[in-house]
């Protein structure tokens, strides 16, 4: 049984400009990546690295300009009518900001109740309602029918969140790619989002790809889950969430978990003094430094990773892109039993 | 401890089409000279329209309802800040109290070189300096928050989002002001660059002293770095106390929910759960808490939603925290069990 989406080197290169001017930026490079059914993945790095382009590829907004993105071990990009369509339901999306995702000048009925009739999931207006006040329930949106005669703007953003999760539910899909969905959504009530995601998962068998820059959210859908870093572009890490955190493996995903503030006081201390970085800003995507694209920060640099690009390796349970891994992560464990 | 600012009985009002809307209600609290001082709320709390009331910048349909700004200059005077005018509030800008507005990257203007920036802010603010030490401080400035001199001669969209941040920063400093006011200064940064300028505000506290106003919805960042935290729900500050008590043991429902919301690295998972329900709409308060349809305390029938409610803050005897709720005695004891 091929996995529900696979990703097979994939990589994807824009342009920009044109004539002299002309640019190609490499947002993607040879991405390897299969999410099963049921499952949960998150995907963390910087504003800038590619986790957006990752889950655009998978939905099928980009065309990869390298390798391929298949369903269920077809090429999407070859799949046509029947096949194609079944695709389409199947892989759903939900984007960050809530409000420009629906139309302000429908109601929310109108909005939800269009892909519905359209894909003959329900035969008519009436039993719209009915599936849509079984799905408004679900996302804990009660009373149903006083959400479905609202408009967008009637809604705070917590709310339209979890309309938008409901829309992707409606089709049925198998995967629901989501674009940092709390990262608008206050503060106090991120946690029940987060595990009204995991209980749909549950209760569906949807697999997610969760993407976010916000490691501590990560840890809350994808308890079980496992955890994708990224960095310009490429995959540098991946593992199971709790272990990726406990025992971050690649220089780069160590120094993000030292950079997350910590607020209860107790652990202020802990909170980081000293970043574990040579230099805090990023490369430009237009000029990439030659070797592992990370050696102009890493504290642990040597002249083979100016010279070599490192290849994912497994390590500790996971996979890991760095020449110094192994050394580096025994080195820490010496530190730690130091002390 | 010697204020450096004193709220009083602080309201503001917007009108809008389905009537007045009072986005800060009845605020009085003290902020301490040479201290950093968080606020936190969710969005539409009121942070931003407080800290816009000592700024004046509250524009129509707003307007400071009534109440007193009172601002000690540092030779011992006290200057009611909403009763000067226009002019004379000008003598204090950036002078005395200076921002680092929300999404700052939006503020530096396109057309112009940095370095162009701290020119006109010091000629608009104070023409006695000549351009040579405008110059030769801007470049100071530049060290203490680690950009290199170069960024003085560019223009602001050859600069990264956190470097034009940083610029920022270097400016509200420019004067050397007595109270700097940070309204989200690290929303839509990355974690790195996030703990890069908390790292920088830092620092630049520990040199001079300046006092800080912090706004923020985030608590993990306001955790790691301020002294003093006012908590703010649907206009009101509902409890105000050191870092360690309103953490550690919240007297007001409201923060122990915020507290325990917040998603962390290495916490318990299960031990975290969000607030039920939504905010209240403003235009539409219910008589008692604003509170009390997402209080735990109302559910388990300690309290009705209207006896927990105080007319203004208490104080929690002598360790300086204040809160809003009737019953602090009762959260205190279930925020030890968390």
């Amino acid at each position: 049984m091929p996995p529900l989406i696979e990703l097979k080197d994939a990589g994807i290169r824009f342009t920009s400009g044109a004539g002299r001017k002309k640019n190609t930026i490499q947002a993607l490079t040879g991405v390897n990546l299969a999410i099963d059914k049921g499952e949960i993945i998150a995907v963390v790095g910087e504003s800038g690295c590619g986790k957006t382009t990752m889950g655009k590829l998978i939905v099928g907004i980009h065309k990869p300009t390298e390798g391929q993105v298949l369903y269920k071990g077809r090429d999407i990009w070859t799949l046509k009518g029947k096949d194609y369509h079944e695709y389409r339901m199947g892989v759903q999306m939900v984007h960050q900001d809530s409000y420009a995702a629906l139309n302000p000048n429908k109601t929310i009925f109108q909005s939800l109740s269009l892909p519905l009739l359209q894909h003959n999931i329900v035969k008519n207006e009436a039993e719209a309602f009915e599936y849509l006040s079984g799905l408004l329930v679900d996302v804990g949106l009660t009373p149903p029918a006083i959400f479905l005669e609202k408009y967008p703007h009637q809604l705070s953003g917590g709310q339209r969140q979890r309309l938008l999760l409901a829309r992707a539910l409606s089709v049925r899909p198998e995967l629901i790619v989501a674009d940092e969905p709390v990262s608008m959504v206050d503060v106090s009530m991120r946690i029940s989002l987060l595990s009204l995601m995991a209980r749909m998962k549950e209760k569906y068998n949807v697999s997610f790809l969760y993407i976010t820059h916000d490691l501590g959210t990560a840890r809350y859908i994808a308890a079980s889950g496992r955890i994708v870093v990224m960095y310009l572009g490429r995959m540098i890490e991946w593992n199971s969430i709790q272990k990726a955190i406990d025992c971050p493996m690649h220089p780069y995903f160590h120094a993000l978990i030292s950079a997350v503030p910590e607020a209860d006081p107790k652990r202020r201390t802990e909170f980081a003094r000293q970043l574990p970085l040579r230099s805090l800003d990023l490369p430009n995507l237009l000029n990439l430094p030659s070797g592992c694209k990370f050696h102009p920060r890493c504290p642990y640099y040597e002249e083979i990773c100016a010279r070599e690009e490192p290849k994912l390796h497994p390590l500790n349970g996971g996979y890991v892109a760095c020449h110094r891994a192994e050394e580096i992560l025994a080195q820490r464990e010496k530190e730690k039993s130091g002390i | 401890m010697e204020p450096i600012i004193e709220l009083k009985n602080l309201s503001v009002d917007f009108r809008t089409n389905s009537g007045t809307l009072r986005a800060v209600d009845n605020v009085t609290m003290d902020i301490y000279r040479g201290e950093i001082v968080g606020i936190i709320g969710e969005s539409g709390s009121g942070k931003t329209t407080l800290i816009s009331s000592i700024l004046r910048t509250i524009r129509a349909p707003g307007r400071i309802a009534e109440g007193e700004v009172i601002y000690h200059c540092k030779d011992g005077t006290t200057v009611d800040l909403l009763k000067l005018s226009e002019k004379d509030y000008n003598s204090y800008r950036w002078t005395e109290i200076t921002t680092v507005f929300q999404a700052a990257q939006n503020v530096l203007n396109p057309t112009l070189r940095i370095k162009e920036h701290f020119l006109e802010t010091a000629m608009a603010h104070n023409s006695k300096l000549t351009k040579r030490e405008i110059l030769d401080k801007a470049k100071e400035l530049c060290a203490k928050v680690r950009l290199e001199e170069r960024v003085l001669d560019s223009y602001p969209h050859q600069l990264s989002g956190g470097m034009k941040q940083r610029v920022i920063i270097a400016l509200s400093l420019l004067l050397e002001p007595e109270l700097l006011i940070l309204d989200e200064p690290t929303t839509a940064l990355d974690v790195i660059t996030q703990w890069y300028i908390l790292d920088i505000l830092r620092k630049i506290h520990e040199e001079s002293g300046i006092t800080m106003v912090f706004c923020t919805h985030d608590v993990a960042i306001i955790g790691s770095v301020v002294d003093r935290i006012a908590v703010m729900y649907a206009g009101q500050i509902v409890e105000y106390g050191k870092l360690e008590d309103v953490f550690l043991r919240p007297a007001h429902p409201y923060s122990r929910g915020l507290i325990r919301a917040v998603p962390s690295l290495r916490d318990d998972i299960s031990k975290r759960a969000a607030i039920p329900g939504y905010p209240p709409n403003l235009l539409d308060l219910a008589p008692g808490c604003r509170f009390a349809p997402r209080c735990f305390l109302k559910e388990q029938g300690i309290c009705d939603g209207i006896t927990g409610n105080l007319e203004k803050m208490v104080s929690l005897g002598d360790n300086q925290q204040y809160t809003l709720c009737g019953h602090w005695k009762e959260v205190k004891r279930l925020a030890t069990t968390d």
